[in-house]
């Protein structure tokens, strides 16, 4: 059972800032759009006087601009939405590229080193699975040169049982690309 | 490096943690706004006087926070700082795969390629998960098969009177004694679910 939930702490931490960050500037745009609306009702309508209650005055507000502070809500929520949406790509990029990588590696084709863009999330992955490719190619080639060096040696003593038993081997490295 | 020109590689994904987080941001400023109607009301009820305080260079909402400053900033700071609380607590079903399959790619690194990958219910990334999973059986598998095959060039060999093609074979052994292919799956959460 996982029972730490500060799991990859540096990655936890900054993901809650900056969504914290979005979190106090929505609220934040959404106030300004109203104060801009209502500074243009109180120049431009004079509807309001000092003798209005509060009440009063945001019921008026609503009444005369409903349509410009629903039009700005909905904007203010569709940013914030693509915002969100086009964040989170910082965390699917770099996820979907590593499953690539992993079923590139998984396929045979090794020697290729994945990387991720400089802002993109999980580059300790990145380094995981470079890492583990590099130990399996290195492991490869290490079984490749050595089965190559007992072939040439099985044919030059003439040793037709050995050949084919290292070529067996061979053929197991072949189906990667180093 | 192909560039990721398409916001919405995962689209699954991507919208409903979008959604997550967007209910977040629209539940986080009705809290506070509640939290401020809340203190106006106790501030009104505990001076009466602050209703008629509209008409000074301050007004109501001004008067209020000089007088309530703190415990506004004490609300302010405590609203926030749950909020920073529950993304990180909700991060964590990013970050718990995530450091799972870190582990993972350690373990196989080190040569224990019988590890697999098993997600909690809720968690992010199984696919991901899949895909190691799948590498995994595929690398496990091809160790297997390369140990069998030197068992047969090591039984060969051992009549053989040549040192260096002896030499070669035990190199190939220790090489390949390194990697662990058979199930060594004692690290996972068990959900039979998301398990490959």
């Amino acid at each position: 059972m996982r029972r730490n939930y500060l799991a990859n702490q540096h990655f936890q931490l900054r993901f809650a800032l900056e969504l914290v960050a979005v979190v106090v500037l929505v609220p934040l745009g959404i106030w300004v759009n109203y104060y801009l609306i209502g500074q243009y009702i109180l120049i431009d309508e004079g509807l309001l006087t000092s003798k209005t209650s509060d009440w009063d005055t945001a019921l008026i507000l609503l009444n005369q601009q409903w349509g410009w502070i629903m039009g700005l809500f909905v904007f203010s929520v569709a940013v914030t939405g693509f915002c969100v949406l086009a964040y989170t790509h910082r965390v699917a990029g770099p996820i979907y590229r590593l499953e690539q990588a992993v079923c590139r590696l998984a396929e045979g084709d090794l020697g290729r080193e994945t990387r991720l863009r400089k802002h993109d999330y999980f580059d300790n992955l990145a380094t995981d699975v470079n890492q583990l490719e590099r130990h399996f190619r290195d492991t490869l080639l290490k079984l490749q040169i050595t089965t190559q060096s007992i072939r040439k040696r099985a044919d030059e003593i003439d040793e037709p049982g050995t050949a084919e038993a290292a070529e067996t081997l061979q053929t197991i490295l072949d189906q990667y690309q180093l | 490096m192909k560039q990721r020109k398409q916001i919405l590689i995962d689209r699954q994904f991507q919208l409903r943690l979008a959604l997550e987080l967007m209910v977040v941001v629209l539940i986080v400023p009705l809290v506070l706004w509640a939290d401020f109607y809340l203190l106006g009301q106790y501030a009104l009820s505990q001076n009466p006087d602050l209703a008629a305080m509209r008409g000074n260079s301050w007004g109501i909402i001004g008067s209020l926070l000089q007088q309530q400053w703190a415990l506004m900033l004490v609300l302010y700071l405590v609203n926030f700082g749950v909020v920073y609380g529950f993304i990180v607590f909700y991060t964590h079903r990013i970050a718990g795969p995530v450091y799972r399959f870190s582990d993972t790619l350690k373990n196989m690194a080190e040569g224990k390629l019988g590890y697999r990958i098993r997600l909690r219910k809720n968690d992010y990334f199984e696919n991901l998960g899949i895909s190691i999973n799948a590498m995994a059986q595929t690398f496990g598998q091809t160790i297997g098969e390369l140990k069998q095959a030197t068992a047969t060039l090591a039984d060969k060999t051992r009549d053989l009177n040549d040192n260096e093609i002896k030499q070669h074979v035990s190199e190939i052994e220790a090489i390949l004694s390194r990697y662990q292919e058979e199930d060594a799956n004692s690290n996972g959460d068990s959900n039979p679910e998301t398990a490959s």
